[in-house]
């Protein structure tokens, strides 16, 4: 597992920002109260390029928490 | 009760901003740091397309005073350097505050760095010494760390459970290497039920981690 403990490092720019919308806009609510759609066009990015950018800053900081809590 | 701390600083601040600042895809990992008297000794991990560049210009670094390739692999390149004392400002106050480096990634123009402090108050004072020097620090995030594992982010065992075995399995790659049924099959729940677990924990852990500096959160704090 050491080897996804450094990946919250490399979180980007765009990962950072659109983990950030997320969590004010309410995305990660049950229920949510915005959708991936709506939350890509908050970002100005493509709804599968959103969805791909989120799973990729999701992974790295839940593996993040795993490995070094 | 020890912090960790994830600071960005820019790499001209930090040590050999030059060789990342040049435009090419270097990318350099601080391995370690090994405090030897007066000199810190880091370990690099370097990878880039041109290892040898890279190497020469690090000989070239008038505060390194030695460079030694220990290993290189793949186009990675595992580096002991020793740098003259007192050349990186940065490095002599985590030695001084008795933090811990816990990781360090340099690309493009900034460094990131993991650090893990005692106590606030000595994170504090790694803060206030950046300061003094001049050094452009930012804090990414700040986590209180209790030695209970996930104790601090107040997940419960169904979350944890579910998202350390949604990791495992791939549920966060790129394409997904698991759906959310197969997910949930596993644990023998409904995906609506599989679903709701992953979206608490993960919000849980996403809240603690993006709060910004200076924002209160359960477990986030300010330097």
């Amino acid at each position: 597992m050491a080897s996804n403990g450094d990946r919250v490092l490399d979180l980007s720019e765009t990962q950072r920002d659109l983990l950030r919308s997320a969590v004010t806009e309410g995305y990660f609510e049950v229920p949510r109260r915005i959708t991936l759609v709506e939350l890509a066009r908050t970002c100005g990015m493509s709804d599968r390029e959103a969805s791909a950018q989120l799973r990729h800053g999701l992974g790295a900081l839940v593996s993040d928490a795993v490995v070094d809590a | 009760m020890s912090v960790r701390a994830d600071l960005s600083v820019r790499a001209t601040d930090f040590v050999l901003g030059d060789v990342l600042t040049d435009g090419s895809d270097t990318r350099i990992r601080l391995e370690r740091v090994v405090p030897l008297g007066d000199a810190v000794i880091p370990y690099l991990r370097v990878s880039g397309s041109d290892l040898d560049d890279v190497v020469a210009a690090l000989r070239d670094d008038p505060d390194v005073t030695d460079v030694t390739v220990l290993d290189e692999l793949d186009g990675e390149a595992l580096v002991r350097l020793e740098w003259a004392s007192g050349a990186s400002d940065l490095l002599e106050g985590l030695a001084e505050s008795d933090a811990t480096l816990v990781g360090a990634v340099g690309d493009g123009d900034s460094w990131s760095l993991r650090l893990r402090f005692p106590d606030r108050e000595r994170l504090s004072e790694f803060y206030h010494l950046c300061v003094e020097h001049g050094i452009g620090l930012t804090v990414e995030s700040v986590f209180r760390t209790d030695g209970e594992g996930w104790g601090h982010l107040q997940l419960t065992d169904a979350q944890q459970e579910t998202l350390r075995i949604g990791l495992e399995r791939g549920y966060f790659d790129v394409p997904r290497e698991i759906t959310l049924v197969e997910l949930a099959d596993e644990f023998g729940i409904s995906d609506t039920a599989a679903s709701q677990r992953l979206r608490r924990g993960v919000s849980k852990i996403v809240e603690t981690c993006m709060a910004e500096p200076g924002e209160r959160s359960p477990a986030a704090r300010s330097p």
